[in-house]
C-alpha cells in the first residue's frame, strides 16, 4: 500500500514538474482538455437531437432510443477491449522502467496494482470523458434528470473494469506464447479497421434518411444495423438496461443487475490478480523480441527507374512506414473517411433544395474545394509533418553522410506530394462526378487542387522542421505544430475562395447562359487566378527557403 | 588525416570544448581520454560535423569541415557510442541505402557489404529486421555500415560498448588493419586499457581543455608506467 502511496505520489509530481517546467506542456494539455470538452459538448447536443428526434416516435420511440445507446455502448466496450490490450502490453510488458521496478524490493501485488491502475487510466480515460455527455444526453432527453445520474455515472468505473479484466486475462495468455509486440501490433491494427468498418457501415446505412417519412421504410434498415449482440450476460446488457429502470423509477431487476455488474468487475479483478500471480514472471522472463526476416524487396525493385540514392531514401522511408503496422493500418482510416467523403456527395439531396441549380452546383463545388484543403492538410499533418521527426536518433546516419539538408528536402518533397497530388485529383474527380459544376469551375477545382496540394506539405514540412528535437519520439497527431499548420491552410482556402468566388461569379453567369463573358470580366478572373497563383508559389518559395534554414539548424 | 585548429564548443555559457589543437596524421590511431563531461563527445561531433564549432576550425584530409562538409564527410566513417539505427530495415537494406547516400553503386555495395558484415560476424542476420537486434549487434552493423565507403578516417566514440569479449577482439583487430592499410582512426573511450592497446598518440581532456597529448610513451615516466597512472598523476 505504501509502495502505491509513494507510486501515485511520484507520478503526480513529474506531472506537476512537466506542467512547471515545461510551458509546451502545459499548452498541449490545454489544447487537449479544450479539445475534449469541445468534442464532448458536439456528442451532447448531436444525441440530444437524435434522442429528443426518435422520442417523438410513438410506441417504438423508446426502442430506438435504447437500441442506439446499446450499440454506442457495446462499441466502447469493444474499443475498451482493445485499447485495454494496448495499454496493458505497455505497462506490463514494454515500458522502459520495468527492469528498474522488477529489481526492487516491490511485491508483484504492488506491481499489479500500479501498472494495472495505470494501463486502465490510460485506454479508459476518454471513454469516461465522453460518456458523461451521451449519459445526460439520454437523461435530458428523456426528461428523467435525477440523482439516478450521478449513480448511472458511478457505474462507469465497474463498465470499464469488466473490459479492462478481459483483455489482462486476453494479453497474459497469449504472452505465454507469442512476443507481446505482436499481440500489441496485432490489436492495434484490429482497432483501426473495427473504426474504418465502422466509419463505413455507419454512413452507408444513410441514417438522416430517418428525418424523410416518406422514407419510413428505411427504418427497418436502421434496426437491422443497430440489431447488436444482447444476451443478459454480455455486460453492456445490464448496464444499458439499469440506465433505463433509473428514468423509470425502482425496480427490483436493476437491483440484480447493479449486483451483477459489480460481482462481475470483482470477479474480474480477482481472475486477473490470480492470472498476474501465475503468468506474469514466466511471461516476462520469456520476453523477447521477434526478429523477422525478410526475404524479397519487391519495392526495390518497383523502384528500379530511380536514381540510386533517391531510390534508397524512398525505400528507407517507404519501408518505415509499410514495416510499422501502426502507420499502415492508418491508411485504412483514410480510405474509410475518403469513401464517406465521396459518398457525401453522391448523396447529397439536390432536388429538395429550394437554391437554383446553378447557385447549388457553384456552392457545392467551393465547399468541395474547401473540404479537399482540409482533407489534405489533415493527411499532410498526419504523414508529411513529422517526416523528419521520425528519422528520430539515427539522423546521424544522413547527418554524417555527404548529403546535403537541402537535397534531403527536396527528395522528401518530391516523395510525398506526387501520391498527395494523386490522391487529390482522384477525389476533386469523383466528387465533381456528383456536383457536375460548370466547366469554369471544374478546371478551376483542378488548378486550386494542384495549388494546395503543393502547399500543405510545405507548410507542414516547415512546422515538422521547427525546433526539431530528435531524442523526443515524433507526436503522431502532429502537435501544436500541426494544428498551426492545418489552421493556416483552413485561413488560405476560407481567403482564396472568397476572391475566387468574387471574380468567378461573373463568368460563372454567362458560361451558363451560353454567353462568352466580356474581356473586363475575364480579366478580373485570370488576372485574380494569376494573382493568386504567383501569391501561394511566392508562400512556398518562402517557406521552402525557411525550412532548408531550419534543417541547416539541425545539431545532434 | 584530422586537424583541429583552435576548436571551441560553448553551449550558452557552459565551456564544452576550449582551443583544441591536434593532428592525427594517415595511418594513426588517436585515442582521446578523459573523465566523464570532459569534452569528449563534443569534439567527436565536432570533426564530424553533427555540431558546428563556436570557433576554430576542423579539416578532413585538408577539407575544410565548415566550408566543404559534404566533400570532407566523403572520407569519414562514424561509429557512434550509441547505435541509433533504422530499426525498421535489415543490416542489408542499411548497407544499401549507406551506400547510395555515398554515390555507391549497387555493385559496389553489394561486392563490399557481405565481406563486410562477414567481418563484423552479422551476415547470418543480414535479412533480419534491426528492431530484434541487442546492443552489440546494432553495434556491429554500426561499424559495418561505418566501413562501407571505405572512408580514410574512421571516428570512433565508445568503440566497444555493448560488444562481447569476442566482437572486442574483432573490433581491435578491424582498427589495427585499417590503421595499417593507411586510414586515420580517431577513438573516444573510457578503456584506457583500450587506447594503450590500440593508439599511437593519446590526447587527455579535462572540462573541455587538451591538458596532455602526445605519443604514449612521450607521456609516461617510466617504461613501465600504465596509461592508468598517467591518467590519475595527470588528474591527482
Amino acid at each position: 500500500m505504501r509502495y502505491l502511496l509513494n507510486y501515485f505520489s511520484l507520478r503526480l509530481t513529474m506531472f506537476r514538474h512537466s506542467l512547471r517546467h515545461h510551458r509546451k506542456e502545459f499548452i498541449r494539455y490545454g489544447l487537449f482538455l479544450s479539445f475534449f470538452l469541445f468534442v464532448s459538448v458536439v456528442i451532447f447536443v448531436l444525441l440530444y437531437k437524435a434522442f429528443l428526434f426518435f422520442n417523438s416516435f410513438e410506441i417504438i420511440g423508446e426502442f430506438l432510443i435504447i437500441k442506439l445507446i446499446s450499440t454506442i455502448f457495446f462499441v466502447f466496450f469493444i474499443f475498451l477491449i482493445l485499447s485495454n490490450v494496448n495499454s496493458l502490453v505497455k505497462w506490463f510488458f514494454t515500458k522502459n522502467d520495468l527492469p528498474f521496478v522488477l529489481t526492487n524490493p516491490v511485491s508483484m501485488t504492488e506491481v499489479f496494482f500500479t501498472r494495472s491502475l495505470e494501463a486502465l487510466f490510460e485506454s479508459s480515460w476518454a471513454f469516461l470523458l465522453f460518456s458523461i455527455p451521451i449519459l445526460l444526453s439520454y437523461y435530458m432527453a428523456v426528461s428523467r434528470f435525477n440523482m439516478t445520474f450521478f449513480i448511472s455515472c458511478l457505474l462507469l468505473l465497474p463498465f470499464i473494469i469488466i473490459p479492462h479484466g478481459i483483455a489482462f486475462i486476453l494479453v497474459m495468455l497469449l504472452a505465454r506464447f507469442v512476443s507481446p509486440k505482436i499481440i500489441k501490433n496485432t490489436f492495434s491494427f484490429l482497432s483501426l479497421i473495427l473504426v474504418a468498418l465502422l466509419v463505413i457501415t455507419f454512413r452507408a446505412i444513410q441514417i438522416e434518411k430517418l428525418a424523410r417519412p416518406e422514407s419510413f421504410a428505411h427504418l427497418y434498415e436502421y434496426m437491422r444495423f443497430l440489431a447488436i449482440p444482447t444476451h443478459p450476460l454480455l455486460p453492456t446488457s445490464p448496464f444499458i438496461e439499469t440506465i433505463v429502470y433509473f428514468t423509470k423509477g425502482f425496480n427490483t431487476t436493476m437491483v440484480i443487475n447493479i449486483g451483477f455488474f459489480l460481482s462481475t468487475a470483482l470477479a474480474l479483478i480477482t481472475i486477473s490478480y490470480w492470472i498476474h500471480n501465475f503468468f506474469y514472471t514466466t511471461c516476462y522472463t520469456n520476453l523477447k523480441s521477434s526478429s523477422s526476416t525478410i526475404k524479397r524487396d519487391i519495392l526495390a525493385k518497383i523502384l528500379w527507374f530511380l536514381p540510386m540514392k533517391t531510390k534508397h531514401l524512398f525505400l528507407k522511408e517507404i519501408k518505415n512506414l509499410t514495416r510499422d503496422p501502426k502507420e499502415w493500418s492508418q491508411v485504412f482510416l483514410i480510405l474509410a473517411l475518403i469513401f464517406v467523403y465521396v459518398y457525401n456527395f453522391k448523396l447529397f439531396p439536390r432536388d429538395r433544395t429550394p437554391l437554383p441549380t446553378i447557385f447549388l452546383e457553384s456552392l457545392l463545388s467551393f465547399l468541395n474545394m474547401g473540404l479537399l484543403t482540409f482533407v489534405i492538410s489533415a493527411i499532410s499533418v498526419r504523414f508529411v509533418y513529422p517526416s523528419f521527426q521520425l528519422e528520430g536518433r539515427p539522423i546521424w546516419i544522413l547527418l554524417t553522410s555527404p548529403v546535403s539538408t537541402k537535397e534531403l528536402y527536396v527528395k522528401k518533397l518530391i516523395l510525398y506530394v506526387p501520391p498527395l497530388l494523386f490522391l487529390s485529383l482522384v477525389l476533386n474527380y469523383l466528387s465533381n462526378k456528383y456536383i457536375s459544376p460548370s466547366p469554369i469551375l471544374y478546371y478551376m477545382s483542378y488548378g486550386y487542387v494542384a495549388l494546395i496540394t503543393i502547399t500543405s506539405p510545405v507548410i507542414s514540412l516547415y512546422f515538422g522542421t521547427k525546433d526539431i528535437n530528435f531524442r523526443e519520439s515524433p507526436n503522431p497527431y502532429g502537435g501544436i505544430g500541426g494544428v498551426i499548420s492545418m489552421l493556416i491552410m483552413l485561413i488560405y482556402a476560407v481567403l482564396t475562395l472568397s476572391i475566387l468566388g468574387w471574380s468567378s461569379y461573373w463568368m460563372i453567369l454567362f458560361s451558363q447562359q451560353g454567353i462568352i463573358p466580356p474581356f473586363p470580366v475575364r480579366a478580373k478572373f485570370f488576372l485574380t487566378c494569376i494573382v493568386i497563383c504567383i501569391a501561394t508559389l511566392s508562400m512556398v518559395y518562402y517557406m521552402v527557403v525557411k525550412t532548408i534554414g531550419n534543417l541547416k539548424k539541425i545539431e545532434l | 588525416m584530422i586537424r583541429c585548429v583552435n576548436l571551441s564548443k560553448f553551449y550558452g555559457n557552459v565551456r564544452a570544448l576550449d582551443t583544441m589543437n591536434i593532428g592525427v596524421e594517415k595511418g594513426q590511431i588517436y585515442g582521446l581520454i578523459g573523465p566523464n563531461g570532459a569534452g569528449k563527445t563534443t569534439t567527436i561531433k565536432l570533426i564530424t560535423g553533427l555540431i558546428k564549432p563556436t570557433s576554430g576550425k576542423v579539416f578532413i584530409n585538408g577539407l575544410d569541415m565548415g566550408k566543404d562538409a559534404l566533400q570532407a564527410k566523403r572520407y569519414i566513417g562514424y561509429i557512434p557510442d550509441e547505435p541509433f539505427l533504422y530499426e525498421r530495415l535489415t543490416p542489408s537494406e542499411l548497407m544499401d541505402f549507406k551506400g547510395s547516400l555515398y554515390d555507391m553503386t549497387q555493385k559496389g555495395i553489394d561486392s563490399k557489404k557481405w565481406e563486410l558484415l562477414e567481418l563484423v560476424g552479422m551476415s547470418e542476420y543480414k535479412n533480419d529486421l534491426i528492431e530484434g537486434f541487442s546492443l552489440g549487434m546494432k553495434q556491429r552493423v554500426a561499424i559495418a555500415i561505418a566501413l562501407l565507403p571505405s572512408p580514410g578516417v574512421i571516428i570512433v566514440d565508445e568503440p566497444l560498448v555493448g560488444l562481447d569479449p569476442r566482437g572486442m577482439k574483432r573490433v581491435k583487430e578491424i582498427f589495427f588493419k585499417l590503421a595499417k592499410e593507411g586510414a586515420t582512426v580517431f577513438i573516444s573511450t573510457h578503456m584506457l586499457n583500450v587506447v594503450e592497446e590500440l593508439a599511437d598518440r593519446v590526447g587527455v581532456l579535462n572540462r573541455g581543455k587538451l591538458i596532455a597529448e602526445g605519443p604514449i610513451d612521450v607521456l609516461k615516466n617510466s617504461k613501465d608506467e600504465k596509461l592508468e597512472t598517467i591518467f590519475f598523476r595527470l588528474f591527482s
